[in-house]
């Protein structure tokens, strides 16, 4: 099992980068991907080099700022889990976080990579904000 | 005319695989004439002994403990300094072609420039400002799978050839320890692809075809980077015939004495014998469901083989780009400096591939500097042009280069006074002269390679 966390302070209120972060359809707008559809509890995002994951949505939980979904019917991922967390620091300082554990452990590597540049775009579009 | 410079570089590569060096199995005679013409060096140590790290050296001039490429799935900060960015201010036309391998492979999400730029089959990513000053780039690796050009190309033109190569990852995604050949050695395979298509041959043709492109008076610094002799070991099974495996002998350091190769790997540090036995991964480029210990004399011959005929055939491709430049009219303007990035156990210690283990078998590198016929003072001590010293430095005081901006954290002057003093001692001998230039082993690199307990990865 392949278990990377990445995480980041972000200068504005939880309740405001949570309600970005927290929307499954807008994926597209920060991490780096393609395109990202959502049907239900159902997503799924084409990557750059043109694969394609479906995902199911298993949490949205407003209250916690929690965001955790699979990736499944992948005939390469034995195990897959993928958490996003909002964090209230102070009134107007959050901590995004992003978390993955997965099992081949080798493609935690670059969705590691990929959820680092993501939440620099996080930050970048909401920080002062 | 001005100044024309061939970078070759081959990957994972012995010092003893070349006839120059007293290899006795390969025929390399295009590169035993560029060493006879040249200066041989026979002490070049890396500064890492795996692919990224001391790839990144060689590019930047730069220690590992700067750039930071610790180790391989490390990228390169894009913004690192470039010998090619260096030339390129000063007019140079700039290329890569082959393996470049500064940024990571595996890399769905096209996050780096290098699989970016074969993905979208483009050369170049910006002609005004290119990726680490490399006006064009096409790129390869050891197979046909991913983004490079090399796989598109295959895939776009014989995709009946892209299931010949060996497979170099399993199921999980880690480099496959999957045996092949007569032997079942790791990481070998009889791959029917023929050898027009083969990547050795691929490298030099798009070599050609760039420096074919160049105006006859352009300055220009091609850096031709073969991804051989490097596992998986598949060359074309049509020049397999170039070395029978079953007529080698078993390499010296390759001890047939099960007890005795067993107790020098214990008389060393303890990560020897736990990759030997399997108790520990020590180098995540090496399969790691492979055990050392299960490693044969035939496989070590088979393996052997295989590796000296992807030797020949870097031969074969490097005398046909050095035919193209003397069609050009080139050849007595021309700097080539050869070498690699690390080497390969091949059998030594009865181990295969390499890690943290700082012997000659991987740390002892074929480095050749041919230095430009018409620079008249090159055989009589004078080495006052460019020289690009490996994985290490680059030297700066040519008259025609004196523009060169001076490379950021790159102390050269040490080494500079040190390469001026071996040339002018190994010059003053007639003919092929081999320099002592004993670089830095890096002992740290031990730990900058890393080597974790097999444990770790919870197999």
């Amino acid at each position: 099992m392949g278990t990377v966390r990445r995480h980041a302070f972000v200068e504005c209120n939880a309740d405001k980068v949570w309600a970005f972060v927290g929307a499954p359809e807008r994926l597209h707008e920060w991490f780096p991907i393609t395109e990202c559809r959502v049907e239900g509890n159902k997503r799924w995002i084409t990557l750059a080099a043109g694969i394609v994951f479906e995902e199911d949505i298993v949490t949205l939980d407003h209250d916690l700022r929690r965001f955790q979904y699979k990736i499944v019917n992948n005939p390469l991922i034995k195990f897959h889990i993928g958490t996003v967390d909002v964090i209230p620091d102070t009134e107007n300082r959050c901590l995004v976080m992003y978390s993955t554990d997965m099992d081949p452990e080798v493609l935690a590597l670059p969705i590691g990579g990929a959820a680092g540049v993501g939440l620099a775009k996080v930050k970048e579009m909401f920080d002062g904000k | 005319m001005g100044r024309k410079i061939l970078f070759i570089t081959t990957d994972q590569q012995r010092y003893d695989a070349l006839g120059c060096n007293g290899g006795t199995i390969a025929r390399t005679p295009n590169i035993d004439a560029l060493s006879k013409a040249g200066i041989t060096f026979d002490r070049a140590h890396p500064q890492n002994v795996v692919c990224m790290p001391s790839r990144s050296t060689m590019i930047t001039g730069q220690h590992v403990s700067t750039h930071g490429v610790w180790m391989n799935g490390v990228p390169l900060p894009q913004d690192a300094p470039s010998i090619a960015g260096d030339l390129r201010a000063v007019g140079y036309s700039t290329a890569l072609i082959g393996k470049a391998h500064f940024e990571p492979l595996l890399d769905p999400f096209l996050r780096f420039t290098e699989n970016r730029l074969g993905n979208e089959r483009q050369t170049t990513d910006n002609p005004v400002d290119p990726h680490r000053g490399f006006d064009h780039m096409e790129l390869s690796t050891h197979g046909a799978v991913g983004q490079l050009h090399y796989s598109q190309w295959v895939r776009d033109n014989h995709p009946e050839a892209v299931a010949g190569f060996y497979r170099v990852l399993d199921n999980e995604l880690q480099v496959n320890a999957q045996g092949g050949g007569d032997t079942n050695a790791p990481q070998l395979k009889i791959n029917p692809i023929p050898t027009e298509w083969y990547h050795t041959h691929w490298v030099a043709q798009r070599t050609i075809n760039w420096l074919n492109s160049l105006p006859a008076d352009k300055d220009w610094f091609c850096w031709m980077s073969f991804p051989d002799p490097h596992h998986p070991w598949d060359p074309p099974a049509s020049e397999l015939h170039r070395v029978p495996w079953k007529d080698l002998d078993l390499p010296v350091g390759y001890n047939e004495d099960k007890s005795k190769r067993e107790k020098i790997l214990d008389d060393k540090l303890r990560h020897w014998r736990g990759w030997y036995d399997g108790t520990f991964v020590s180098n995540y480029e090496a399969p790691a469901h492979w055990v050392p210990a299960t490693l044969t004399a035939d496989q070590v011959r088979e393996v052997n083989a295989f590796t000296h005929v992807e030797n020949e055939l870097i031969d074969d491709a490097i005398g046909a780009v050095m035919s193209a430049i003397t069609a050009r009219g080139w050849q007595d303007d021309l700097d080539v400096l050869y070498t690699t990035d690390h080497g390969e156990f091949q059998g030594d210690f009865g181990l295969l591939f390499k890690g943290p283990y700082h012997v000659d078998s991987l740390m002892r590198l074929p480095l050749i500097w041919r230095p430009a016929p018409n620079t008249k003072t090159h055989r009589h001590g004078s080495v006052h042009q460019l020289v690009w010293f490996h994985s290490r430095q680059l030297l700066r005081t040519s008259p025609d280069l004196k523009n060169l901006r001076t490379p950021r954290q790159c102390g050269y002057r040490s080494m500079m006074l040190m390469l001026k003093n071996s040339a002018t001692n190994a010059c003053s001998q007639n003919g092929t002269v081999c320099c002592s230039a004993k670089l830095f082993i890096y002992a740290r690199s031990v730990v900058t390679t890393g080597f974790a307990p097999r444990h770790s990865t919870a197999r």
